[in-house]
């Protein structure tokens, strides 16, 4: 079996039953699934808790084997080393080595991946500044908060600078500056040729970032299909104008009234929360340039865009 | 090769900033130490360095083989606890490389700890014989017999087969062993009885043994000591010294040496003999006559190491460093053993088996010893339960397995200041390493891979 990069992901009829001791049906974790990702997408994996989300994750990257089934990872099992070059990972939890620092994580994993010291060294400055831990690169993990944990989780997840990024609960614990940056890097990635396979449960994130979404529960595919498709609320129109002031908008909905033959809903669009918080985040450190913690940035490692 | 380094790394990194690993090794310093300090003798300088030696050594070995259990069970089986293999097995890291890594890592700890271990015994061994005041025939003993490395000649004591068949058809004729014995059982019980037999020297009567000297024996000076070590055992305390004469002849009897001395019947001593009747590649004959005939029990020879030639050959330093290189590998099998039972078991589990699995192994080395026959077997085979017989031959065949991994004491061998030569310590570790711990390796890779490294606990 070789190489396949226009399937990035490929699975037919996955079923994952969870055993007992004794080998007797426990759970059935995962249900007769089908997926296929399509190269340079943002696939989003919808789910509520135990809806088998992380076990089909689990399965694709070859840590757990589907009782029944058919994957693959570029046209070869996932568990070939060759699958597990083109492939980046963030775990829900960021299950770190606490005694080594971010520094030593990326380069032990820049080594596994084979790359030589020069290399290993420039990813791993560029992957540093990019999640915003330049100045705590030489603290062990351990001592990090749980965003802080996160993000050396996704710098070692795109060492390797990976064909598929499989990201797990990926904003989990950031904040929201943090996950805004990762929203921003997700896009970006999947722009430089990258496919990401996102799986969350906040789904704003997934509504912000991804083409295509599939909605797991009790391990069964329930919705699936592009966001447009899933979204759209096609029986309603929404009109975006400068304020036309109170006749203006007297006017326009006895237009809309007349022609519908129902009461329009009028009302001023707002700021989102993330929208306004952003603002003044942005604002305040501007003002002051000293951080204890993480650095606010957002600029991609530039061996990601192929630079 | 990159990703066992960068897996060994990491395993290094984080034995080294584990605080067991500090205790482990302040534990180590402090019984070497404390052994150094506390250590009560024969009374002599001698005696007091073996101990140091020794006990030292034992202890050291003991606390690093439990360290090097403990962090090989756990390299594996926390990675999947903690999950942190989630990161690792996502990774192109082959099983292979991730036991070989986990292992290396372990083993480079266990290098360094007993490489620290090593010098300290050697400066307090030589501190020690520096330190006390003391008759200089003691001094002289120190580093002829204890801080050296002497080459050791052991005499020809095949025992032909016919001997052997014959007495274990007289016992079987009288009635000393049951016809319904296991031959393999008799069989040992009669060897004993002609090796007993054969150590025992009745009054007046002259006793030779053959020693086929080694072509690589080559005494470096004439005046280097050469000694003939005699092993005695009387099964009576405080017998009157015995007067021996022991001649010592070449094949074709030409005389090379003879000596006469007076020695108790009992204990280990030491004869010295000049060099010039040591010549690699000749064979040599060494008689006992019994001059002493005012003694009315026979004297008796250890049935297992009567007599030894021993040739002084190097320093104490090498000698140490091919000893530490044994126990190096010795300890690493622990932890490859450990790192298998990890990918197979939780922590605990993989601890409790391994540690069961070495007492049974010690317990079959013991029990099938051929030191020790099992009366009942012998004497009164319908007595031995099924149970009994199939545990011996467990036991026996675990004690052949394990055969190679323990012929040759590194630690006896030094204290008894006895040369290590390079061939045995690479055969040995060759043998360590290339299969005892290569078992170990293709077990856990097969393990590893079997294994579903994200279950949900």
């Amino acid at each position: 079996m070789g190489e396949s990069l226009d399937k990035p992901v490929t699975a037919r009829g996955l079923v994952k039953i969870f055993t007992d001791f004794w080998n007797r049906p426990k759970v059935r974790a995962v249900d007769g699934l089908d997926l296929e990702m399509r190269p340079c997408e943002i696939f989003g994996l919808l789910g509520p808790n135990g809806s088998g989300k992380s076990t089909t994750i689990k399965i694709l990257l070859g840590l757990l084997r589907p009782t029944a089934g058919e994957v693959a990872i570029f046209g070869l099992p996932p568990t070939d080393v060759r699958a597990k070059r083109l492939v980046g990972y963030l775990p829900e939890e960021s299950y770190l080595y606490p005694y080594l620092t971010p520094r030593e994580t990326l380069d032990m994993m820049g080594r596994i991946f084979n790359l030589p010291s020069a290399e290993r060294k420039r990813r791993t400055d560029q992957l540093l500044e990019m999640v915003g831990l330049t100045a705590a690169a030489h603290r062990p993990v351990g001592e990090f908060s749980k965003g802080m944990a996160r993000r050396v989780g996704l710098a070692q997840a795109l060492i390797n600078n990976p064909s598929l990024v499989i990201l797990d609960e990926p904003t989990s614990g950031l904040d929201p500056i943090a996950c805004r940056h990762v929203k921003d890097l997700t896009v970006t990635l999947a722009k430089s040729g990258k496919t990401v396979l996102l799986s969350s449960h906040l789904l704003a994130d997934v509504e912000d970032v991804c083409d295509r979404v599939t909605i797991l529960f009790n391990g069964r595919v329930r919705a699936r299909g592009s966001m447009g498709e899933l979204l759209e609320k096609r029986n309603i129109v929404r009109f975006a104008a400068p304020d036309p002031g109170t006749e203006g908008v007297a006017k326009i909905a006895a237009l809309v009234r007349e022609i519908s033959g129902k009461e329009p809903e009028v009302d001023h669009p707002s700021m989102d929360l993330e929208e306004f918080f952003l603002e003044v985040i942005s604002e305040a450190s501007r003002q002051d340039e000293t951080l204890s913690g993480a650095a606010p940035t957002c600029t991609p490692a530039p061996f990601l865009l192929n630079e | 090769m990159n990703r066992v380094i960068a897996i060994s790394i990491l395993t290094f990194r984080a034995a080294w900033r584990s605080r067991a690993v500090h205790s482990a090794l302040a534990l180590v310093c402090a019984a070497v130490f404390a052994f150094a300090l506390t250590a009560r003798g024969d009374g002599t300088l001698p005696g007091l360095a073996k101990l140091i030696i020794e006990y030292s050594f034992k202890a050291a070995f003991w606390i690093l083989a439990m360290f090097a259990l403990w962090a090989g069970c756990g390299a594996v089986s926390e990675d999947i606890r903690r999950r942190h293999i989630q990161l690792l097995a996502v990774k192109p890291l082959r099983c292979s490389e991730l036991w070989l890594g986990r292992w290396l890592g372990i083993s480079t700890i266990i290098a360094i700890a007993i490489a620290i271990c090593g010098i300290l015994v050697g400066v307090l061994a030589t501190v020690a014989g520096n330190t006390y005041a003391c008759p200089k025939s003691e001094t002289d003993v120190l580093n002829d017999h204890v801080l050296t490395a002497r080459w050791r000649i052991l005499p020809d004591e095949h025992i032909p087969h016919h001997e052997v068949a014959q007495c274990l058809s007289s016992l079987k004729a009288d009635g000393t062993i049951s016809e319904r014995a296991l031959p393999e059982d008799a069989w040992l019980y009669a060897l004993q009885k002609v090796k007993w037999s054969r150590a025992t020297v009745l009054k007046g009567v002259s006793k030779e043994w053959t020693f086929a000297i080694p072509k690589s024996v080559r005494p470096r000076a004439p005046n280097d000591g050469a000694w003939l070590k005699i092993r005695l055992r009387s099964p009576t305390r405080d017998r009157e010294p015995t007067s021996m004469e022991w001649t010592f002849t070449s094949l074709n009897g030409k005389p090379l040496h003879t000596l006469s001395v007076s020695l108790p019947p009992d204990g280990v001593h030491y004869v010295k003999i000049p060099t010039s009747v040591i010549k690699g590649g000749d064979t040599i004959l060494v008689r006992l006559s019994q001059v002493d005939n005012s003694q009315n029990e026979p004297l008796m020879f250890d049935p297992y190491a009567p007599l030894e030639i021993l040739v002084s050959r190097s320093g104490f330093g090498g000698n140490l460093a091919r000893a530490l290189l044994i126990v190096g590998c010795q300890l690493s099998l622990v932890a490859a053993v450990g790192v298998t039972a990890g990918t197979a078991f939780s922590m605990p589990v993989a601890v409790f088996v391994t540690v069961c699995g070495f007492l049974v192994s010690s317990g079959a080395v013991f029990f099938t010893s051929e030191k020790v026959v099992n009366y009942a077997k012998v004497h009164d085979p319908e007595k031995v339960s099924a149970y009994a017989r199939s545990a011996s031959w467990v036991l026996h065949k675990l004690s052949r397995l394990l055969d190679p991994l323990i012929r040759l004491d590194p630690v006896q061998l030094l204290v008894d200041g006895i040369h290590i030569p390079w061939s045995a310590t690479i055969v040995t570790c060759v043998v360590i390493l290339t299969t005892y711990t290569a078992l170990c390796f293709v077990a856990g890779v097969y393990l590893l891979k079997k294994k579903e490294v994200a279950l949900p606990e």
